[in-house]
C-alpha cells in the first residue's frame, strides 16, 4: 500500500515534472520569438514613415527647383520660391565678417549661462560641457563668435580628413546623434572627452529631431576649436537648411534665440556647406555620413569646392555665361509675351492640353488674371500626356536626381528655338560632383548586387556588395564606416562585414525603441563596438515592457496616416466592391492600403492591431474606416477635404511658411498663406478654389489681427488620438 | 505544371505561417492555454497557486536546452510579482496569452 505506490510515484512524478517544465519552456520561447517579429514590423514602421517623410521633402523641393528653372510665376511667388535658393557666395568675406560680428551684442548682467573666452582652451570647452549639462543657454554673442571661430577653421580644411591612428593609438567614431545631448554626454562619460590624445570622428547628423542640437554643435565646435587635429566632423544629409526646416533645427534655434536666430542660421548655413565630406583613417578606413555609389571617386570629391552645394539638395547655378543669360531671358519675358509663351509651349509639348489653348479671360492686362493663368500653366504642364511621364520617370531612374533636372530642362527647351542652345549639352563638371555629393550623403546599402536610385529617400542610391567590394577596392580601403540608418543595436555589420553602420542616438524611434553605439579603432584597424542607451527608465523596462510601448508609439503614429488619407483608401476600397456590400476580402484590404500608403508594411500582420475583425477572411471596410477614431483639429470646416489634404502634408505645409517667414517672426500675412496653399495644391496637383481658402484663413486667424501665427496654425494640427481599446 | 507544385507547395506553408507574414517558426510549435495551466500545476506540486522564483528557475534550468541566465532574468521579470515575489503563475499565463493575441 504505502512504500510501493511512493516507489512507482516518484519517478512516474518526476518524468511528468520533466515534460512540464520542457513544455512550458517551448511556449516561453516561443513567446519571445514572437516579440521578435512585432519589434521587427514596429522598426518597419517607423523606419518606412521616416524615409517617407524624407521622400516628401526631397519632392517638394524638386517641385520647387522645378517652378524656379522653368517657368516663370508672377513676380509675387517668385519673391517667395527664390529665397530658398538665395546663393550667398557673390558676397565677399570681408562683408560676411563685419555682418556676423559679435561685438556690438551686449551681454546683460543677469546673464548666468558661460562666459566664453578665446582663444578656446579645454577647459573652456569643459566649462561648456557642464554649462549644458546643466540646461544653461550659451548667450548669442559668445554663440556668434564661437561659430565665426569655427567657421574660420572649417574653411582651410580639405575635403576629405586623412587621419592617422600612430599618434593617439586610438580613434573613436561616432554616427548620428540628432540633437540628443544626453548620448553625447553618455560618450563623454564613458570614452573621456575629446583630446590629441583622445581622437573623435563625427559622422555626421549632429542636429534636427531632437531638442539639443545646438548644444551638440557648440560643444563639438569648441572642441574642434581647442584640438584641430583631434576632432574631426563629416557632413551629414542634415547638416542642411533645407532639410533643418523641416526637421526641427530651424525652429530650436529660432526658440531659443528671439533676436539673433536668423544671424545665426544664416551662420550656420555658411557652416554647414564648409564641413568636410568624408574621413580616411590610416589611408584604409573610409568614414561617410551616407554611403557610396558605382560612381563613387574620393578624387573627385577631394578636387570639388564643397562650399558651392549649400543645400545638397540643389545643384548650384551654372557657370556658363550663356546659361545665365538664357535664365535672364525667361525671367525678363514681358506679361504679354509671357502668355504667349506660355501657350505656345504648351501647345508643342503636350497634346492632352485642351485648358492650354484656351484664351486668357478677360482684363488680361491686370496682375490679378497673370497670376492666375500662371498657376494654370503649371496644372496644365502637370496634365502631360503619359508618354512624357513615363519617358521622364524611366530617365530619372536609371540617372538619379542630378539628371532629372537636366532632363527637364532639355525637355522643354529642345521645342522652343528661341532657347539657348547651351541648355541641351551633356552632363557638366557641376552635375558629376553634385552627384557625388549627394551619394556619400544620402545612400543606403542594399543585401543585392547592384546599385539603384534610392526612390525610398528620393536621394543617393541603394548599392549592393559588389559595389562595395568595387569602390574599396579602387581606393585600396578595407572598410567603410557610415552612418544614416538607425540599427536597433546601435551598429551593424553588412556585406560581408565590409561596412559597419554606426549609429549614436538611443531611443531614437521611441523610448526603449534601440541603443546608441561609437566605435574605438587601433592602429590594426579592428572596430570595437561600445552601446549604450540613455535614460533610467528604459534600462529597466522588460523586453515586453519596451516592445509594447514601442508598438503603441508606432501604431498610434500608423493610424494618423491612415487617418490623413481616409478620403483615399475609402475610394481604394470601393474599387474593389463593385457591388456596394461594404465588404471586402482581406487581400484586397492590404493591396488597397498599400496602393494608397505605399509605406510597404505586412498590412494583413497589423490588420488585427489597427483593430477590426473580419468574418471568413472579409472585411467591412466602412465600419473599419469609422473606427479611426481622432478628434478633429480646431479648424472646424465644412469642407473636410482640404482638411485632409492638409493634414497630409501638414509637414509640406510648415516648411513653405518657414521660407515664406524671411523676418522669422512666426506670423504669415493672409496673402501669404494663400500663395503657400496654392503653390502646394498645384504641386498636389490638387484644385482649391480662392473662397475656400479665404475661408480657412479667416477662420484660424485667432488673434483677428489680419495674420497668422505660424505655430498656433501647425498645432492646431496634432491630432489626439482617441482610443478605443484601452 | 511547375506552377502547380509550386501553388501547393505554397499552400502548404500557409497552414503554418500563424502570423500571416510568409514564414514559418520551425524551432516553436505554439502551446494552447489550457495545457501550459495543467503544465504550471504539475510543477507546483504543493499546490500553493503560486510558485517561488527559485523553484521555476531550476524548472528551467533542466532539459536539453536549459534556459541561459538572460533567459532565466527575462522571464522572471514579467513573471514575478513585485510585491510578494513569487509568481503567481495562473496570472503570468493570462497575461501572455493576451498579449500573444495582439
Amino acid at each position: 500500500m504505502g512504500c510501493g505506490m511512493v516507489k512507482t510515484a516518484a519517478p512516474r512524478g518526476k518524468k511528468r515534472a520533466m515534460k512540464a517544465a520542457l513544455l512550458i519552456q517551448r511556449w516561453y520561447r516561443q513567446y519571445v520569438a514572437r516579440l521578435e517579429m512585432r519589434r521587427r514590423c514596429t522598426w518597419n514602421i517607423f523606419q518606412s514613415i521616416e524615409y517617407a517623410g524624407e521622400q516628401d521633402q526631397i519632392k517638394l523641393y524638386n517641385f520647387f527647383g522645378y517652378l524656379m528653372d522653368h517657368f516663370t510665376p508672377a513676380s509675387s511667388e517668385r519673391s517667395l520660391i527664390s529665397h530658398i535658393f538665395r546663393e550667398n557666395d557673390v558676397v565677399r568675406d570681408t562683408e560676411w565678417e563685419r555682418y556676423f560680428c559679435y561685438k556690438s551684442i551686449e551681454v546683460p548682467d543677469g546673464y548666468h549661462g558661460p562666459h566664453l573666452t578665446f582663444p578656446m582652451t579645454f577647459c573652456e570647452a569643459s566649462k561648456l560641457v557642464e554649462a549644458f549639462k546643466h540646461k544653461q543657454l550659451l548667450h548669442a554673442r559668445y554663440v556668434l563668435q564661437l561659430l565665426g571661430e569655427a567657421w574660420k577653421l572649417l574653411r582651410i580644411l580639405p575635403n576629405i580628413n586623412y587621419v592617422s591612428t600612430c599618434h593617439s593609438k586610438e580613434i573613436t567614431i561616432c554616427g548620428d546623434l540628432h540633437g540628443q545631448l544626453e548620448d553625447l554626454l553618455l560618450v563623454f562619460y564613458k570614452n573621456g572627452l575629446p583630446s590629441s590624445e583622445k581622437p573623435y570622428v563625427w559622422n555626421g547628423d549632429f542636429v534636427d529631431r531632437g531638442k539639443s542640437s545646438m548644444e551638440i554643435l557648440l560643444i563639438l565646435f569648441a572642441f574642434l576649436l581647442v584640438y584641430p587635429n583631434g576632432v574631426h566632423l563629416n557632413r551629414g544629409n542634415h547638416e542642411d537648411h533645407i532639410v533643418n526646416l523641416r526637421y526641427g533645427f530651424t525652429k530650436e534655434v529660432l526658440g531659443k534665440y528671439r533676436v539673433h536666430g536668423k544671424k545665426i542660421l544664416k551662420l550656420l548655413q555658411k557652416i554647414f556647406s564648409w564641413l568636410p565630406l568624408a574621413t580616411v583613417i590610416d589611408g584604409k578606413v573610409l568614414v561617410v555620413h551616407g554611403g557610396i555609389s558605382d560612381t563613387t571617386d574620393l578624387n573627385i570629391i577631394a578636387r570639388m569646392e564643397r562650399h558651392k552645394y549649400v543645400s545638397a539638395l540643389r545643384p548650384p547655378k551654372r557657370s556658363h555665361p550663356s546659361a545665365s543669360s538664357n535664365r535672364r531671358s525667361l525671367h525678363h519675358t514681358e506679361e504679354g509675351e509671357e502668355k504667349n509663351h506660355q501657350g505656345t509651349r504648351a501647345d508643342r509639348r503636350w497634346e492632352a492640353c485642351s485648358p492650354a489653348n484656351r484664351a486668357p479671360g478677360p482684363g488680361s492686362g491686370s496682375r490679378h488674371s497673370v497670376q492666375r493663368r500662371s498657376i494654370h500653366g503649371v496644372s496644365t504642364m502637370s496634365r502631360r500626356s503619359e508618354a512624357v511621364e513615363e519617358e521622364l520617370r524611366r530617365r530619372r531612374q536609371q540617372a538619379g536626381l542630378s539628371q532629372s533636372l537636366n532632363e527637364l530642362r532639355r525637355l522643354v527647351s529642345s521645342s522652343s528655338s528661341d532657347d539657348d542652345a547651351s541648355d541641351s549639352e551633356p552632363q557638366t563638371p557641376d552635375d558629376d560632383e553634385w552627384k557625388q555629393m549627394v551619394d556619400i550623403l544620402w545612400s543606403d546599402p542594399m543585401a543585392q548586387d547592384g546599385c539603384e536610385p534610392n526612390q525610398v529617400r528620393g536621394g543617393g542610391c541603394y548599392w549592393g556588395p559588389d559595389v562595395t567590394e568595387e569602390v574599396l577596392g579602387r581606393h585600396h580601403l578595407q572598410l567603410l564606416i557610415r552612418s544614416h540608418e538607425c540599427k536597433q543595436d546601435g551598429y551593424e555589420f553588412c556585406h560581408n562585414r565590409r561596412v559597419l553602420t554606426i549609429f549614436s542616438a538611443s531611443n531614437y524611434y521611441e523610448v526603449g525603441s534601440n541603443r546608441g553605439a561609437y566605435i574605438r579603432m587601433g592602429p590594426d584597424l579592428v572596430p570595437h563596438l561600445n552601446q549604450y542607451q540613455s535614460s533610467q527608465t528604459c534600462r529597466t523596462l522588460t523586453l515586453r515592457q519596451s516592445v509594447g510601448r514601442t508598438e503603441r508609439s508606432a501604431l498610434c503614429a500608423l493610424r494618423e496616416q491612415l487617418f490623413a488619407h481616409k478620403s483615399d483608401l475609402l475610394a481604394a476600397f470601393q474599387q474593389y466592391d463593385p457591388n456596394n456590400t461594404g465588404v471586402i476580402s482581406l487581400k484586397h484590404w492590404a493591396s488597397a492600403m498599400e496602393g494608397v500608403l505605399k509605406l510597404g508594411l505586412p498590412w494583413r500582420v497589423l490588420r488585427s492591431q489597427l483593430g477590426t475583425s473580419t468574418q471568413d477572411g472579409r472585411l467591412d471596410y466602412r465600419e473599419w474606416i469609422q473606427e479611426l477614431v481622432f478628434t478633429e483639429p480646431k479648424p472646424e470646416l465644412s469642407n473636410a477635404n482640404i482638411l485632409e489634404t492638409m493634414y497630409r502634408n501638414h509637414s509640406n505645409l510648415e516648411t513653405i511658411f518657414r521660407i515664406i517667414d524671411t523676418d522669422h517672426s512666426g506670423l504669415l500675412s493672409f496673402e501669404e498663406f494663400r500663395q503657400t496653399w496654392k503653390l502646394l495644391s498645384s504641386h498636389l496637383k490638387t484644385e482649391i478654389d480662392d473662397e475656400a481658402i479665404a475661408d480657412l484663413a479667416l477662420s484660424i486667424d485667432f488673434n483677428k489681427d489680419g495674420s497668422i501665427d505660424i505655430n498656433e496654425f501647425m498645432e492646431a494640427f496634432r491630432l489626439v488620438a482617441l482610443t478605443a481599446h484601452p | 505544371m511547375v506552377s502547380e507544385v509550386h501553388k501547393r507547395i505554397h499552400n502548404a506553408f500557409q497552414v503554418f505561417d500563424h502570423d500571416l507574414n510568409k514564414t514559418v517558426d520551425v524551432r516553436f510549435p505554439p502551446v494552447p492555454e489550457d495545457m501550459l495551466l495543467t503544465a504550471f500545476e504539475v510543477l507546483d506540486q504543493q499546490k500553493k497557486g503560486y510558485m517561488e522564483p527559485d523553484e521555476l528557475t531550476n524548472y528551467m534550468r533542466q532539459g536539453d536546452e536549459p534556459f541561459t541566465q538572460q533567459e532565466m532574468e527575462e522571464m522572471l521579470s514579467s513573471a514575478v510579482d513585485s510585491d510578494s515575489n513569487v509568481v503567481y503563475y495562473k496570472d503570468f499565463v493570462s497575461m501572455m496569452i493576451l498579449d500573444g493575441e495582439r
